[in-house]
């Protein structure tokens, strides 16, 4: 992997929300749109063609939609931010039904991104307990089943998403979240990167890197560079990739000041990415976004 | 005489007569006519259901956001961001210093004094929402642009409104514990956006990702003297006055540890929802109230939030069965 890429949920067009708000299924039209964006990426020159997920509509749904087991019920805040996302909740074991799942994927894209089995787990709702370890490990198993289809599909690289290490207690399933993490890894058989955001958690970093991911990205808003030097001592050849691109604020980054960010981690080879999924701005600037990773990808040291 | 005073939480949905004409009509005048039909209609329909403390409905504003929005310089639209599935929120970024432009809800609150019996209560959006909803693109901080609107927008809106002879303010503060890191910051905004003031004042604050844990330490360095919070939509729909009978009120234990001898506006409808609470259940979650609070002079009763989600027809029924509510809840006090 080098140069940069986005991931996550990509914001829908003015155009798009007025069909989203005028008709009752809109399926089909956001994966219209989708189409467009992958070949935007294309037409940028964009090594990474990024799964603009835009039939997500939450970062669990397609997930829970295509599960036995799962059911979505009540809207939570996720994290901080004015998004909602519906509550997974856990009635049984459970399993993945692929034929459910593969009308979510976009074809002729390679990269896509999933939550973490912590994130998964803290989001959701067990109704059968709160046995938290057996949970983590049931999901692990679900997403590991996610992951063979999504290598099957066609994609080669994975950003697992983690922003609950810094509100979930992670530390008494430490060993869990690694089984979970290293079975993904192997179904996969792809690259995995791990992607922090939101919230800080470096007492995680090891954890992460022990669990036998390819990467990790930092969401740099959150993250100091004195921070990322320290934990980058600790990624043991670890890809490190630089969140630098802010998906929650319409400003416009500086060029130079990533490309001096990306200098400073020159022996680490890294690579640039947005901080958290670009839903969070109107599509316009999503795009300008975009174009600006596409303009650090010639800038990587 | 009644014991527990009751109101709305401000908006309504818009009749849809009002929204056809404005849809169709090119004549302001008679515009501004049928707004003012539209806003006498919900005054009078919240007084003849029994209510102590009316609005308008907030019939002439766009929605809470967008108004004040519209109105300060600095602002600019920059198109709609997903809320969930296909509900989305219109957001603007911040690219000036903001500066007061003009009052934008003096009209409509001189109209409502003009017309209401009972007590006009304005809703009024905080500077902190306003901060947290927009992006930043001037300000080295998000304090420094919330201080801003604050100290420059919101404090002079207010002072001029009370001037009008406003005498009980609700600011609406959604976004406050979205943030639990900034509840400090929060309260200073807060406080500054009220300073100076002698009108009452009232803070709504809805949808609290923390069920309030992390206002309620701070209700005692805020300068609001009345809570105005949303429980119903977390409670069962069993009748009861025990604790697991109502543990969609089970923040009101903190409140009472906290809050002094402030005032706490108890959410009893659930705006997100069509059923309509039976008497009996607005009831039993007043007498509940009244266990944790003590001093039933202290509750207020009211919807958790605005019910511009709703049918009319279902939020004045929802209103109407809230006051027979409190009705019986002062009777089994007795």
């Amino acid at each position: 992997m080098s140069g940069s890429y986005f991931f996550g949920i990509f914001p829908r067009s003015e155009k798009l929300i007025d069909i989203t708000r005028s008709k009752e299924d809109y399926f089909e039209d956001l994966r219209k749109e989708a189409e467009t964006i992958v070949n935007y990426q294309i037409e940028k020159g964009f090594k990474i063609i990024s799964d603009p997920q835009m039939t997500w509509e939450d970062i669990f749904r397609p997930i829970a939609l295509s599960s036995e087991g799962i059911k979505v019920n009540g809207l939570n805040r996720y994290f901080e931010t004015n998004t909602f996302y519906k509550v997974p909740v856990i009635s049984s074991k459970p399993r993945i039904n692929e034929e459910r799942l593969k009308p979510f994927l976009m074809k002729g894209t390679n990269l896509i991104s999933l939550p973490d089995p912590l994130t998964f787990a803290c989001l959701s709702r067990d109704e059968r307990g709160s046995d938290r370890k057996a949970l983590i490990k049931e999901l692990g198993d679900l997403l590991d089943e996610a992951s063979g289809v999504l290598r099957d599909a066609g994609y080669r690289y994975l950003v697992l998403r983690g922003p609950s290490y810094g509100t979930c207690e992670h530390l008494q399933v430490s060993d869990e979240i690694k089984g979970a993490i290293r079975s993904i890894k192997d179904e996969f058989m792809g690259k995995v990167v791990f992607h922090f955001y939101f919230f800080k958690s470096i007492d995680s970093v090891d954890l992460i890197v022990s669990s036998g991911v390819d990467g990790i990205g930092f969401d740099m808003y959150v993250y100091g560079e004195d921070e990322i030097r320290k934990i980058s001592t600790k990624m043991k050849g670890k890809l490190l990739v630089l969140g630098a691109v802010d998906g929650t604020n319409t400003k416009m980054e500086r060029k130079n000041d990533i490309t001096r960010l990306l200098s400073v981690f020159r022996d680490l080879n890294p690579m640039v990415s947005n901080n958290v999924d670009l839903e969070f701005l109107p599509q316009k600037f999503a795009l300008k976004k975009v174009d600006l990773l596409a303009e650090l990808s010639g800038e990587m040291p | 005489m009644s014991v527990f005073k009751t109101q709305e939480i401000g908006s309504l949905k818009k009749p849809s007569w009002l929204l056809e004409f404005l849809r169709t009509s090119t004549d302001e005048e008679e515009k501004k006519q049928a707004l003012d039909e539209a806003a006498f209609l919900n005054i009078k329909m919240l007084e003849h259901i029994g209510l102590d403390y009316v609005y308008d409905g907030e019939v002439r504003r766009v929605e809470m956001y967008e108004l004040p929005v519209k109105n300060i310089h600095g602002f600019e639209f920059v198109g709609r961001v997903r809320s969930w599935d296909n509900k989305y929120y219109r957001k603007a970024r911040v690219i000036d210093r903001v500066e007061y432009v003009r009052n934008y809800h003096m009209e409509e609150f001189l109209f409502v004094k003009q017309n209401a019996v009972k007590i006009p209560k304005i809703p009024v959006t905080g500077a902190y929402t306003l901060m947290d909803w927009s992006y930043n693109e001037v300000y080295n901080s998000r304090e420094d642009l919330a201080m801003d609107l604050a100290r420059k927008i919101i404090n002079r809106l207010l002072r001029e409104l009370q001037d009008a002879g406003m005498t009980v303010v609700k600011i609406d503060e959604p976004a406050a514990t979205t943030h639990p890191s900034e509840m400090e910051m929060f309260v200073r905004v807060f406080n500054e956006q009220v300073k100076g003031l002698s009108a009452k004042i009232n803070t709504h604050i809805c949808y609290s990702g923390d069920e309030y844990a992390s206002l309620m330490p701070r209700i005692p360095d805020l300068k609001a003297v009345h809570f105005a919070l949303e429980f119903a939509n977390r409670d069962r729909l069993e009748l009861g006055t025990d604790d697991s009978s109502s543990p969609g009120y089970r923040s009101l234990k903190q409140f009472r540890e906290y809050a002094g001898n402030k005032e706490i506006g108890l959410g009893v409808l659930d705006v997100h929802s069509d059923f309509i609470e039976p008497p009996e259940l607005v009831r039993d979650r007043i007498l509940y109230a009244v266990k944790v609070i003590g001093d039933p002079s202290r509750i207020y009763v009211n919807p958790d939030c605005g019910l511009r989600t709703r049918k009319r027809s279902v939020a004045f029924a929802k209103l109407r069965n809230m006051i027979e509510g409190v009705r019986l809840a002062e009777r089994a006090l007795r």
